[in-house]
């Protein structure tokens, strides 16, 4: 018999990998869970992604959640911080942009750190400022006042 | 672990969501008490929102994420984040599940449950004195949790694994109805029976919610109304026991609040029915 180590290290490499890859039925069901339930909280935090993808949202979802598996206190944001920056470089101009906008708003709200663990997003506090071009997206966040971003809609 | 009467009663109340932030306030008379997700409380506005809801009424401290079940151990930056919310919020109790989400590495970003052995107890056990260490004097309670499938090697029933981590650990029980109703529909078992199989003595805490069958499974998924069935759980239980907190859960397809308050109002005038 594995030790619970290693019986949980197997778990969750089966549960966060590809479901579709899974031989186990229940395991199958419970990792198609798992990440239809990344897949609506990361909606959430992108949501012009979201709306720009359409039908092609889940599958591009699928991709993305198959090969990363995020980690720390804001599981959630680091996942779709992760998914934005892949879909910020897409083929697709419009989800390219729509990204680029949603990733805008997360870093206003939240600082990612390159290192995983608990702490990895944390809530931004401070002075921030970004721009960014294609489409340009002006940033700005001063401590005190409700956040900013200033985009061009071409 | 103090006895369960000499800890506060406290009634019913909802675990907390942003979305309800004024709601919460401005119906905090018709709560007995709020419970907060640990995990969601991130940076100083967080802890700000903490203090604001801490003046309003009475607060408990809920964990997702310590992941009590890990072969390889608590994660200390977590440990110490919610020892810190600890002595912000000073709860009369804490509770986190009996479960691990994380293990070597990887955040599953799900309670996933352990397999019922000795060897899983005494992991709970080792883990929960490393919790235990960092917020001492505050009784920790432990909560069952819904699954759908099981890892393998069992070696007792779940009734008699939940009673040896709570004797064990010498915790008190967080009884999630829902969780109860779950597992007894998908598994098959009586869910009175398993009821009665656990240390009642020790039951704190009940957690209700409702979830929706798909594809002939039951999800726990908090996102309906508490269904019939965890209600007569909840009726059963509160003539044997001395809890001293409901917690009505929803995270999913929010409804109005006044819809959420209905159940507060169905579950306190059962707890109060029959406190002891």
């Amino acid at each position: 018999m594995p030790t619970l180590a290693e019986l949980q290290a197997s778990l969750a490499q089966r549960l966060t990998g590809d479901p579709a890859a899974e031989t186990d039925p229940t395991l199958s069901r419970a990792a198609r869970a798992l990440q239809h339930k990344r897949m609506r909280a990361v909606a959430q935090l992108l949501p012009r992604t979201r709306k720009v993808a359409g039908p092609e949202w889940s599958q591009l979802f699928s991709q993305h959640a198959a090969g990363y598996t995020p980690s720390g206190l804001l599981y959630h944001v680091d996942d779709a911080w992760e998914f934005g920056l892949a879909q910020a470089r897409s083929s697709n101009r419009a989800i390219r942009r729509a990204a680029r906008l949603d990733l805008a708003w997360l870093n206003l709200r939240f600082a990612r750190s390159p290192n995983r663990g608990a702490q990895r997003v944390r809530e931004r506090t401070g002075f921030y400022f970004s721009v960014t071009v294609d489409p340009i997206v002006v940033s700005l966040r001063v401590p005190g006042r409700r956040p900013r971003v200033f985009a061009s809609s071409r | 672990m103090a006895a369960v009467a000499e800890l506060p009663f406290l009634g019913a109340g909802v675990s907390f969501r942003p979305e309800w932030r004024w709601d919460v306030i401005r119906h905090r008379a018709e709560l007995g008490l709020l419970e907060i997700i640990a995990d969601d409380v991130v940076g100083p506005a967080g802890q700000r929102e903490l203090l604001l809801l801490r003046d309003a009424l009475p607060l408990l401290l809920h964990g997702i994420g310590l992941s009590l079940g890990s072969a390889d151990g608590l994660d200390p930056a977590r440990v110490d984040h919610f020892a810190q919310l600890v002595e912000i919020v000073r709860p009369p109790w804490v509770s986190e599940h009996i479960a691990f989400t994380r293990v070597a590495g990887v955040d599953i970003g799900h309670l996933t449950p352990l397999p019922f052995t000795r060897e899983a107890i005494d992991t709970v056990a080792r883990n929960v004195e490393t919790l235990r260490s960092a917020v001492p004097n505050v009784p920790i309670l432990l909560e069952n949790i819904a699954y759908t499938f099981l890892p393998p090697g069992q070696e007792m029933s779940e009734a008699e694994f939940v009673r040896g981590v709570i004797t064990t650990c010498d915790c008190g029980l967080l009884l999630d109805l829902e969780n109860v109703h779950a597992n007894a529909r998908n598994h098959g078992y009586d869910p009175i029976e398993y009821l009665e199989s656990l240390p009642l003595e020790r039951a704190v805490e009940v957690h209700l919610a409702g979830g929706v069958e798909h594809d002939g499974i039951y999800a726990d998924t908090h996102s309906r109304p508490v269904p019939e069935e965890s209600w007569t759980l909840l009726q059963w239980l509160v003539t044997r026991t001395s809890l001293r907190a409901v917690i009505i859960e929803r995270d999913n397809d929010l409804p109005r609040f006044e819809e959420l308050l209905t159940e507060v109002s169905r579950a306190s005038r059962m707890l109060h029915a029959h406190a002891r």
